[in-house]
């Protein structure tokens, strides 16, 4: 197997959680690709290091986060911007998931699966602020403090932004 | 918003359960391909156009080896450079001053210093004179 064969297999089988990561922090699928593919890019520059450990899902995780956090943060004003128009920001974004929800399926597996897309995409069209603490608490089990020393803001606030999303969110469970 | 904590702390739980559950987003088909374009247009590159990270072992020893000793030499060369500015920015500074009292200053210092004594003297004795002669009486009363 060539090197090229060994790399190509080895996005192959991490290409889904690094996507995964990016498009949750980030909210758009667009970036998030961008983002996904700087993160292999960076791979494949210590591929001869990281290709073989097991620290490699880890690597690629918290490089996918990193780079998602500084993306977001070059648009610092766009953050701060959603953040004071909290609550109109919030209904507007969460009309798409709204005229999904009104859909009606009579399979259950289906109904499940209608569910969880119509959660996924309430998820990725909370305000970013909302999001980007949302998903480091709950799919990267970070702390309040971790969080909020990440992002550079109070501890209340990160709780605050959190809860805000958990309830935007709680009438897609 | 809630103020209640069990609310807050059973929303924590079911939120994060049913996001825990979420099925694994899958990555858009292109991106596999674009990832091996460009890995394979970075391959393509001479060694030295790559990142220094994928450059063989050897060269990377050789690099960090040229880098240390041009920072040695650079270093020396300006602590070397920046003892002499010291010294001759003391001999300028010292040369100025000389020449200051040589042209300006001396000429006339000992005749400011002549002029200063002679009128501190007199001033002595005119108030001298004066006690003696104008308050002479009053002050030995």
């Amino acid at each position: 197997m060539t090197d090229a064969e060994r790399f190509e297999a080895f996005v192959r089988e991490y290409q889904d959680m690094v996507f995964a990561t990016a498009v949750r922090l980030l909210g758009r699928e667009d970036e998030a690709e961008d983002v996904a593919q700087t993160v292999f890019l960076r791979a494949f520059e210590r591929f001869a290091t990281i290709g073989h450990s097991p620290s490699a899902p880890g690597w690629l995780k918290t490089v996918a986060t990193n780079l998602c956090l500084n993306h977001l943060s070059r648009y610092r004003a766009r953050w701060q911007f959603f953040s004071e128009l909290d609550q109109a920001g919030e209904s507007g974004t969460m009309a798409f998931a709204d005229s999904v929800l009104a859909r009606d399926t009579a399979d259950e597996d289906a109904q499940r699966q209608d569910r969880d897309t119509r959660l996924e995409s309430a998820l990725r069209r909370l305000p970013d602020h909302q999001r980007v603490p949302l998903v480091l608490f709950h799919f990267d089990e970070r702390s309040y403090q971790e969080i909020a020393a990440t992002l550079g803001v109070s501890l209340a606030k990160v709780k605050t932004d959190i809860h805000r999303g958990r309830e935007s969110l709680k009438k897609y469970l | 918003m809630t103020d209640d904590p069990r609310d807050f702390g059973s929303l924590e739980q079911r939120v994060g359960d049913r996001l825990q559950r979420l099925p694994g987003v899958r990555a858009p088909r292109r991106l596999l391909p674009n990832v091996m374009a460009a890995t394979a247009a970075a391959r393509a590159l001479p060694w030295h156009a790559r990142p220094w990270l994928t450059w063989p072992v050897a060269l990377q020893v050789l690099s960090i080896v040229v880098v240390a000793a041009t920072a040695t030499v650079a270093w020396s060369v300006w602590s070397d450079a920046r003892a002499i500015g010291a010294v001759q920015q003391a001999r300028q500074a010292t040369s100025a001053v000389r020449v200051l009292w040589d042209v300006l200053i001396g000429p006339i210092a000992m005749f400011v210093l002549a002029l200063t004594v002679i009128v501190s003297l007199a001033c002595a004795a005119a108030w001298t004179a004066v006690r003696h002669v104008a308050l002479g009486g009053a002050s030995h009363r």
